[in-house]
């Protein structure tokens, strides 16, 4: 499965990004290329669960400005400065959920959709598509967010481990749980 | 369970789209604007943080007051206990000697009477030397509270002396109308300390010529300095160090 490439960076660029967030720590006004660099990725993540464009771009805004009155906190650990972003937007997301009262949504391509009836070794019919979306919707919220990171967004299990705080092969077992759980509900 | 809401292909945003509501400035105003929450202002832990003290200071006083109260009232909750023994002790000593028991017998019976008197005597005098032993705590209690007496030997009260003036008749004095009894006296002899328990209040002769003997400056503690007030009431005294010079 080919992974979301703006993701993996090489060192280079990773002490470019370092620089940049010394700089920031110092004086606010210097975070600008970070987030020219990440608000897309970032808005991009948060609109994905959400169905509200507004209420994206206003949590994307929340997200920046959370990162920018906690960069004192944050400690370089070898990977891009966006992981540390996911984790705020992953925040700022739940409490969206729970204070705007944003719904949760799942966006999906209808490609993803027959990928993973292919998967389960059905066939790719309508019947099927609308079976997998409502399976989808009886899953728990962290099977969601997985397969949403993995099969959706094409995430490396890397990134899943950085976003959710978890190993790597952690997020590789988890990821395959979730789909498995998915494929039993579709079988029922 | 919550309800989930799923749409298919919805429609990509463009990158244009999504740059062209980048806006860095309102951002950064916000951060400027932020303020720190209320449990990080100084009129936060200002008021909170003297309030804490406050009360953290007075429960550690309640409860140095409460342990003294407890302490006093054990002490003489086993005084108590201890005459009450003495005083049977001592009807016990005394029974023996009815006369019907003594005055009969031959004189070898009457000379282990004696002896068995003798040594009930001795058990006696060793109850009250526990009695004895046991006042100084609960003066000692009582002292901790009052520490702005200080003895001095000739106004000198601490750092350098000359060891005439520390081996003076006058001895150890005390300001406040107190009469020294007692004190613990280290010093140097030769290549090792030595602790001198003293009774009285002055230095005692040998102690004097082991310092006088010692060749340069010989430093001094004098420590668990007890005192009597008029009133009879045991004193601890802060104690002194001194540098005693030739």
């Amino acid at each position: 499965m080919a992974v979301n490439p703006v993701y993996h960076q090489t060192s280079d660029i990773l002490q470019e990004e370092l620089i940049w967030i010394t700089k920031a720590k110092k004086d606010p006004e210097q975070f600008g290329p970070l987030y020219t660099k990440y608000h897309e990725q970032i808005f991009r993540y948060v609109y994905q669960r959400m169905d509200d464009q507004e209420l994206a771009f206003d949590v994307t805004s929340q997200v920046f400005i959370k990162a920018m009155s906690n960069l004192h906190k944050y400690e370089y650990r070898g990977v891009p400065f966006s992981s540390w972003l996911y984790r705020i937007a992953k925040s700022e997301l739940y409490q969206a959920f729970r204070d705007r009262k944003a719904r949760k949504t799942i966006n999906i391509e209808r490609m993803h959709i027959f990928e993973m009836i292919e998967e389960f070794d059905e066939d790719e019919t309508d019947k099927n598509k609308q079976k997998l979306i409502h399976c989808l919707g009886l899953l728990k919220q962290g099977d969601v967010q997985l397969l949403e990171l993995r099969y959706f967004e094409r995430r490396s299990y890397r990134e899943i481990g950085e976003i959710l705080e978890i190993t790597e092969n952690n997020a590789k077992v988890r990821a395959f749980r979730a789909l498995e759980r998915l494929k039993k509900l579709f079988m029922k | 369970m919550e309800k989930i809401k799923t749409i298919v292909d919805r429609e990509r945003l463009s990158s244009n789209y999504i740059g062209s509501n980048q806006n860095f400035g309102h951002v950064l105003s916000q951060v400027k604007n932020l303020k720190p929450p209320i449990w990080k202002t100084f009129w936060f832990y200002g008021p909170i943080g003297l309030s804490a003290f406050a009360i953290t200071v007075s429960i550690t006083s309640i409860n140095a007051t409460g342990n003294y109260e407890q302490d006093r009232s054990s002490l003489i909750t086993s005084k108590e206990k201890i005459e009450t023994e003495v005083s049977t002790k001592e009807d016990n000593v005394y029974s023996p000697i009815a006369p019907e028991n003594t005055l009969s017998p031959s004189l070898n019976s009457s000379d282990s009477v004696s002896e068995t008197f003798k040594n009930e005597i001795t058990v006696k005098t060793v109850i009250n030397e526990q009695i004895d032993s046991e006042i100084p705590v609960e003066s000692e209690t009582v002292i901790t509270l009052k520490k702005s007496v200080f003895p001095n030997i000739e106004g000198v009260y601490t750092g350098n002396i000359k060891t005439e003036v520390l081996c003076s008749e006058n001895g150890i004095r005390c300001n406040d109308g107190i009469r020294v009894i007692s004190f613990t006296i280290q010093y140097s002899a030769g290549l090792q300390d030595r602790l001198t328990k003293v009774k009285g209040n002055t230095i005692p002769n040998d102690v004097c010529d082991s310092i006088r003997d010692q060749s340069g400056d010989n430093m001094i503690f004098i420590t668990e300095i007890r005192g009597l007030r008029d009133n009879g009431e045991l004193v601890n005294l802060t104690s002194m160090n001194y540098i005693a010079t030739k």
